[in-house]
């Protein structure tokens, strides 16, 4: 047995993720329609910017005061911006580190829009409240938000890390960006490793917390939620990334078609997921016929 | 080189499919695969040195370009047509274009342009640097190939070649081996594989 490569990882894609799930997973809010229409919780939408003409008519004092703003099709983390406070009197915003004018604002969004952030030529604006991380979780860091990825093969998770930010990765959970990558035991939702920067730590370098042994809050849940998405999306290979909210608990964040091979390393184990092509016609007895939006 | 259009068709599949072993088996990463076929092609065609400097005056207007066209907060099909245009121009006002360049990829330069701008944003210039000098090192290791094989094509063997380059993209691409670059990349994968099997 050995490490799954982006080779092997490709062809699983193409056996066991349909072109229309694929299309669907990579536009988040056709996404997020397809989970919520199967029961599967996910962020609210405050609303959403399709074009020029309604982001003229976009009235942003509705806003309440966090949110946060991402391109419906975008992926690692580019176009979304972050808002911590409102300065109504100066019809600004404030994001980690600095002052957005509402003029800066709505640039963003129309680069957004132009497709400035994502891989199609246009694109939609996708405003959802800003979440804040299960008091257990928040402890953990200093910055940013944690979440939790699964990859599935159909409704059987392999692996599972928690992707945790830290002050020098800007507050992102992305590996490469210098996030902390922590495996989970898949029966106990406890930490069994953490690599920062490739290398194991057991402490969080910011909060000096210890990783490897904490058990996260709400483990069924999650592992029941991630269970659900393929069938909701139809997809048969895939990531699931989940943030533990303090007040509406487990949401789905994303649904990744093409999950990456991080995860092996943060768990010193290998992804082996099923190669054969799901017959047609065969659901899981599990789970009810999904409802496709 | 002289090469006919044919000629170049025919080398177009060969050099994909140099490029495609590269990514695929050897795991090095370039922007895109045809990018850097193309712009063997064209080193094929001028030689290195007329396609260094086409690359210079491409890239570096490109570079000076993007930011400003960023600003404009323009659609994405409209910033790209203006940058394809400014490099055009730069090509044309600093004499550096050729006119032997047929190959030469100006509306892939120019997404490749726009890719740099991106990811020196996202990833740091450092990360989109290394990308590119891959990415050239890569043509120019393909032309170097494909000058090998150029007196089997330039015997008007074309269509021999053409169907050749076609069966092995299809060969390099069905390949679902590991990447000679995972081997590093999964040490501790195999590592804790190893020490697993030590303990049974």
């Amino acid at each position: 047995m050995t490490a799954l490569g982006i080779n092997a990882r490709n062809s699983v894609i193409a056996r066991r993720n349909p072109r229309r799930a694929i299309v669907g997973a990579k536009d988040k809010s056709v996404t997020k329609r397809r989970l919520a229409a199967n029961g599967i919780p996910v962020p609210e939408t405050l609303c959403e910017i399709h074009d020029r003409r309604e982001l003229r008519r976009f009235d942003e004092s509705a806003l309440p005061d966090q949110w946060v703003v991402k391109p419906s099709r975008g992926s690692g983390g580019r176009g979304v911006m972050v808002v911590v406070g409102a300065l109504r009197s100066q019809r600004a915003w404030a994001t980690p580190g600095r002052v957005v004018s509402s003029k800066e604002l709505r640039r963003h969004i129309a680069g957004i829009l132009g497709g400035d952030r994502s891989t199609g030529d246009d694109d939609v604006a996708l405003f959802e409240p800003l979440l804040q991380a299960d008091p257990e979780i928040a402890l953990l860091t200093r910055a940013g938000l944690p979440d939790i990825r699964i990859v599935c093969d159909g409704t059987t998770p392999l692996l599972a890390m928690a992707r945790i930010p830290t002050v020098a990765s800007g507050g992102r959970g992305n590996l490469h960006q210098g996030g902390i990558g922590a495996a989970i035991d898949l029966e106990s939702g406890r930490i069994t490793r953490a690599v920062h920067e490739r290398q194991p730590i057991a402490v969080h370098p910011d909060t000096n917390r210890r990783l490897v042994g904490t058990e996260l809050p709400r483990w069924d849940e999650v592992l029941d939620i991630a269970r659900r998405c393929g069938h909701a999306t139809g997809l048969g290979y895939l990531g699931v990334d989940i943030v533990v909210d303090a007040t509406r608990g487990p949401l789905v964040l994303e649904v990744n078609s093409h999950p990456g091979l991080e995860i092996q390393n943060v768990a010193a184990m290998p992804l082996v997921p099923s190669r054969r092509r799901p017959r047609r016609g065969v659901q899981s007895s599990d789970y009810d016929t999904p409802v496709l939006v | 080189m002289e090469l006919t259009s044919h000629e170049l068709l025919a080398f177009l599949p060969l050099g994909t499919a140099m490029v495609l072993a590269t990514r695929l088996v050897l795991g090095i990463r370039t922007v895109g695969a045809f990018a850097p076929a193309l712009v063997a092609l064209t080193v094929l065609q001028l030689g290195a040195t007329p396609t260094l400097s086409m690359l210079f005056v491409a890239g570096g207007t490109g570079l000076m370009v993007a930011p400003v066209l960023e600003r404009l907060a323009l659609p994405r099909a409209t910033r790209l047509a203006v940058l394809v245009v400014a490099v055009c121009a730069s090509l044309v006002a600093s004499g550096a274009v050729e006119e032997q360049a047929v190959a030469f990829p100006l509306v892939i330069m120019a997404i490749l342009i726009e890719r740099t701008w991106e990811s020196a944003r996202v990833d740091g210039p450092s990360s989109a640097v290394r990308l590119h000098a891959m990415t050239l090192a890569v043509a120019f290791a393909v032309a170097a190939a494909l000058a090998e094989l150029a007196p089997f094509v330039l015997d008007r063997h074309w269509l021999p070649t053409a169907a050749i380059g076609i069966a092995a993209n299809l060969a390099v691409g069905s390949y679902r081996g590991p990447r000679l670059s995972e081997l590093r990349r999964f040490a501790p994968v195999r590592t804790s594989l190893r020490a697993a099997e030590l303990a049974r």
